[in-house]
This record gives structure tokens, C-alpha cells and sequence, in this order.
């Protein structure tokens, strides 16, 4: 396998790994802090943090599966 | 938590809520803190949208060329490193808040990783509160700084960008306002009504009779 794939498989696989540690910390501090969202504590009055994380998970995933068919059709 | 006993409200809301503690709002800095990495989010965007509109002819330049390769690969390495950099910041934002109860102001300055700091400042110890909005953006956008000075010491508490800075002003303001004069004069705010007073019992004849919250302030008042 050229160096080439394996070092773009591996970024991809860090950047997964990372995007999922950090939804399970976030899962964790969701179990502590219960906190009531009114419009006035969302982001521009309508993103919560739960949508921040699965644009997350959505990106990292887009962007995995991109890669992966780029580096197969290269 | 005690399920059976619903005035019990003991980690409710958040960790560390004491049993008698009522949760009143709380709050993050204003959207203007984050906008630049908005900013800087769409600049990114527009590179990718670019790259895949463009990734035939990428492909076509990267064939066969080792040190293309390299080059396009420091760059997506950037790109990755940026993006997860983005939405941790983004969801640090959100988990950075400050809380309001009948009780306290707990400033709650914490990141998913790295930092967790909590600071509790009890409305008995709050001296005076300031708002201060200045600037075109904080009176267009409706943010501000919230000053907290302490009684007995030096020290300013300061929130800086907040939302809605006159709301938050005012409610604080009457929350101090009502633990003070429940504290002082033993009058209960229509809020404190139904919760119960805690009982400390007498264990020795040296130690003071304290049976409500009053009796502590005096006692320490007189101790320290």
C-alpha cells in the first residue's frame, strides 16, 4: 500500500477516534449538567450542542467516506 | 437525589445543586465570542466546495507525482486538525455557563478536555453588581459585563459578554436581594416558603444552639 494511503488513513482514523472520545465526554457531562435550553441559551436562538454533535459525527463521516473513494479512484 | 421527596433538589439540575437549592436560569457568553470562527469555518468550506468541484482535475495532477502528494497530504492533515479544532470549540462553548440559583452565582469555566473550574459566589457575600454595556455592538446585539463585588474582601467577579446583560442584572439583583433579607431579618421569600430549614442538633453545652440559617450567619459573624 503506498505511503500516501496509509498516511491519509491513518489522519482519517485519528480524526474518527478523536470525534468520538469527545461525544462521549460530551454524553458525560450531559448526565451531570441538566440544564433547561430556552431559546436565549441556544446558539443564534436555535443550535443546541446536540446538534453541534451530530454535524460533528456527519462531517467526520462525509469526509471519511470522501477520502476513502478518493484515495480508491486516485 | 431522593425520588420520594419532591422537594429534594439535590443534583437536579446540575451537579453539586444542594438539596435546598432552587435553580433560577442559567447562561452562556453572547454568539459574538464564537462569530470568528464562524468566519473562518466558511472560509473552510469554500476550499473544500472548491476541492470537490475540482477533484478530477486534482486527481489528474496527484497521479504519479510523490511530492504533489506530500504536499496535498500536509494540507489535508491542516484541514482535518482544523476542522475537529472547530466543533471543539463550538461544543466548548456550550458547556462553558454561568448558573443562577436563590443561593449562589456559580461560574462554571470549563472545556470538554482540558479545563474545569468552578466558582461559587453566594449572594450573601455579594456586596454590589454592575452592568456595563458599552460600545455600538453590545447595545445593537443586547450583551454585556456583569461586575460582582464581593463584601470582606477586594475581589471583582467579572462575566464578561452576556447575553441579555439587564435581565441577568436584574435577576440577580433580586435573588441577592431575598437571601440577604432572609438571612438578616429571618423573613422567607415567597420562594424559600416550602423549603425546609436544615437542623443542626446540639452535641455539646460549649457549642451554640443553631437551628436555621440565621444562627449560623450570627455565629460566624461573631467567630471570625
Amino acid at each position: 500500500m503506498p505511503l500516501f494511503t496509509i498516511l491519509v488513513v491513518l489522519t482519517l482514523a485519528g480524526s474518527l477516534f478523536f470525534c468520538v472520545i469527545t461525544l462521549k465526554r460530551l454524553l458525560a457531562y450531559n448526565k451531570k449538567y441538566r440544564l433547561p435550553e430556552l431559546s436565549y441559551t441556544k446558539l443564534f436562538k436555535v443550535i443546541t450542542k446536540e446538534h453541534v454533535a451530530v454535524a460533528y459525527l456527519a462531517f467526520n463521516t462525509a469526509i471519511t467516506v470522501f477520502m476513502i473513494w478518493f484515495l480508491w479512484t486516485l | 437525589m431522593d425520588p420520594l421527596n419532591k422537594s429534594d433538589k439535590k443534583d437536579k439540575y446540575f451537579k453539586g445543586q444542594q438539596t435546598d437549592e432552587e435553580f433560577i436560569c442559567f447562561f452562556r457568553s453572547h454568539w459574538i465570542s464564537i462569530i470568528k470562527e464562524f468566519l473562518y469555518f466558511l472560509i473552510f468550506l469554500l476550499i473544500v466546495i472548491l476541492f470537490v468541484k475540482e477533484i478530477d482535475l486534482i486527481k489528474d495532477v496527484l497521479r504519479g507525482n510523490r511530492e504533489l502528494k506530500l504536499f496535498f497530504f500536509t494540507g489535508f492533515l491542516v484541514g482535518t486538525i482544523y476542522l475537529n479544532r472547530f466543533f471543539l470549540k463550538l461544543l466548548n462553548y456550550f458547556v462553558n455557563v454561568g448558573i443562577i440559583t436563590n443561593m449562589r452565582i456559580i461560574d462554571h469555566q470549563k472545556t470538554l478536555f482540558f479545563t474545569d473550574n468552578i466558582d461559587s459566589i453566594y449572594m450573601a457575600q455579594i456586596q454590589n453588581i454592575e452592568m456595563k454595556e458599552e460600545g455600538l455592538l453590545p447595545s445593537l446585539l443586547k450583551f454585556g459585563d456583569i461586575k460582582i463585588f464581593l463584601a470582606a474582601s477586594d475581589t471583582i467577579k467579572t462575566f464578561k459578554a452576556v447575553p441579555n446583560a439587564k435581565y441577568h442584572f436584574r435577576c440577580i439583583s433580586r435573588q441577592k436581594e431575598e437571601r440577604q433579607r432572609a438571612l438578616l431579618y429571618g423573613q422567607r421569600s415567597p420562594s424559600e416558603i416550602n423549603i425546609p430549614t436544615p437542623q443542626i442538633q446540639k452535641t455539646s453545652k460549649s457549642e451554640p444552639q443553631i437551628q436555621n440559617e440565621k444562627d449560623i450567619f450570627n455565629y460566624k459573624k461573631h467567630t471570625v
